[in-house]
């Protein structure tokens, strides 16, 4: 009974604290889609940019880890305007031609950062080292920094959308882009601030999940799964939307890495795996399913 | 203060607007009248830089820019068709929006102005624009433009899928809003109402201004009493 207890304890501390960092990685997906409609598929390669960046600066010009953070935040803040400005204004009428024209930027941050610092896995020094105990369950200090430092990171974009002037210029403009323009928004220059804003918002959350992860070539691929299943399920454009689902991705991962597995095996003696670990990244997909065929607008979503 | 030349508009290979000259000058309601399809929102679009146009458009002597922020700053102020409210903002957020580009204002005062004209939406302050009935959405509408301090208030189809009283009430505020100084362009399909204030009239047909005149002079024309006003003189 108390190794039952000390299960559930872990789900919900682990899925409490990895939900958070989901929470970030989408933040600026979700939020040029609100904005732009546009689907950013060059988001996960932004949050590899952010940690290739920071190892760089950490591991060849030996900044501190402090440095190293601020200089993955500011490259990325730069990618993302020049991502809008050098290509996707150009092509934001088709959202098909803006859909392959990120994924093909995605592709070539892979190629250039194979080019560049090979397939090795690399390892980013954490802000923390060490464990710490909650109660029965032993949690990596640095994972706690990256909740505490998703939550800020959430708040205080939540405070500067709602409560400053620039910030409502955004909503108003994800709103009704014309109704903007003809109050006198510069529309082109609140999508120049939206691009960078997301840039930095990968930037942060690329230095985090670096943190939790290792550094390759192909790690974009997982955020930006996860950014697109969390944004899907919320609803697309909602912030408040995911969240919750980064909550209910989060928790459904962990849960899934606790199941029991069953094991089933063919004729031929070919086995794999039905729940379990290795089910981790499908229940996202699921849940995106799901969600598409119940409420396809998304939980927090409106029919447009 | 507004003049167009020549003005022609193109969606891909159509012809929409052909050679539109008009003319307001300061301090009048003018109205501008055509069946749907006829190119009353595009010319509307066209002034505000929404879209690209061919011709002369100039305001105070100036060349209007192409850009709709720099419009709106000149005190040029579109209400356009179909509201395009922010809904998920509240009334009042809408109205502040609408005083984007205004320097040294205190919202207030500006506030009360527009509360004053329309008392419901005083009433209806906090509540989400998305919630209103069409009506009150359109004084949000026009509320909101006139927080922008509008030299020029371009109105498309204020009317639209409203209730009569409604209608009425809207008139009245529009009269209100001329009579302060603010001069009218107003695209309407709802002929009666758009010759009940109005100082000049333009009729555009198929993308061409087909007659200009005063309003006594459309309610005299026969083509507008059989067409637009039903065959009643």
């Amino acid at each position: 009974m108390e190794q039952a207890f000390i299960i559930i304890e872990r789900i919900v501390i682990y899925s409490v604290l990895i939900s958070a960092l989901y929470a970030l990685v989408a933040l600026g997906f979700t939020m040029i889609f609100g904005v732009g409609r546009v689907l950013n598929l060059a988001h996960g390669a932004f949050l590899m940019v952010g940690a290739y960046t920071a190892w760089f600066a950490q591991q060849y010009l030996h900044w501190d880890l402090y440095s190293a953070f601020a200089l993955a935040v500011v490259v990325c803040t730069l990618l993302g305007v020049l991502l809008y400005h050098g290509l996707v204004r150009h092509v934001q009428r088709s959202p098909i031609v803006t859909l392959i024209a990120t994924l093909a930027c995605a592709l070539i941050i892979e190629e250039l950062i194979k080019i560049f610092f090979t397939t090795n896995t690399q390892l980013l020094a954490p802000f923390v080292s060490g464990s710490v105990e909650i109660h029965k369950t032993t949690v990596i200090t640095n994972r706690i920094i990256a909740f505490g430092a998703s939550w800020l990171a959430i708040i205080l974009f939540w405070l500067f959308v709602h409560r400053t002037r620039w910030g409502k210029v955004i909503l108003a403009t994800a709103q009704d882009q014309d109704g903007a323009a003809l109050v006198g928004v510069d529309v082109k220059r609140v999508y120049t601030l939206t691009w960078a804003l997301s840039g930095a918002l990968a930037g942060i959350a690329g230095f985090f999940f670096a943190s939790w992860v290792k550094l390759d070539p192909f790690m974009w691929r997982d955020p930006l799964i996860i950014s697109f299943a969390i944004v899907v399920v919320g609803g697309l454009g909602s912030l408040k939307g995911s969240i919750v689902a980064a909550y209910l991705i989060g928790l459904l991962e962990v849960l899934m890495t606790y199941s029991p597995s069953m094991r089933i095996c063919a004729a031929d003696f070919r086995c794999f795996e039905f729940l379990g670990s290795s089910w981790v990244g499908v229940s996202s997909l699921l849940v995106l399913i799901a969600i598409l065929f119940l409420k396809p607008e998304g939980l927090f979503g409106r029919a447009e | 203060m507004l003049t167009i030349e020549n003005l022609n508009v193109y969606y891909a290979k159509a012809h929409v607007l052909k050679n539109i000259t008009v003319r307001v000058s300061p301090g009048e309601f003018v109205s501008l009248i055509g069946p749907n399809g006829a190119g009353k929102t595009t010319l509307f679009r066209t002034i505000s830089a929404l879209k690209e146009g061919e011709g002369r458009i100039s305001f105070n002597g100036a060349p209007l820019p192409r850009d709709p922020a720099k419009v709106v700053q000149l005190g040029v102020i579109h209400c356009p068709e179909g509201r395009h409210l922010f809904p998920e903002m509240s009334v009042k957020d809408n109205l502040l929006m609408g005083a984007f580009r205004l320097r040294n204002f205190d919202p207030a005062s500006e506030l009360e102005k527009v509360y004053q004209l329309f008392p419901i939406l005083r009433e209806r302050e906090r509540q989400l624009a998305r919630t209103l009935s069409g009506g009150e959405q359109q004084m949000l509408a026009i509320g909101r433009a006139l927080m922008g301090r509008p030299e020029l208030l371009l109105l498309d189809e204020p009317t639209l899928g409203l209730a009569p009283i409604v209608r009425k009430a809207i008139a009245e505020a529009l009269k209100q809003i001329n009579e302060s100084g603010v001069t009218i362009l107003l695209a309407e399909q709802n002929v009666p109402f758009a010759l009940a204030h109005a100082h000049r009239v333009y009729l555009l047909e198929t993308g061409v201004i087909v007659k200009e005149g005063t309003p006594e002079e459309f309610r005299a024309d026969a083509h507008v009493q059989q067409v637009y006003l039903g065959g009643v003189s």
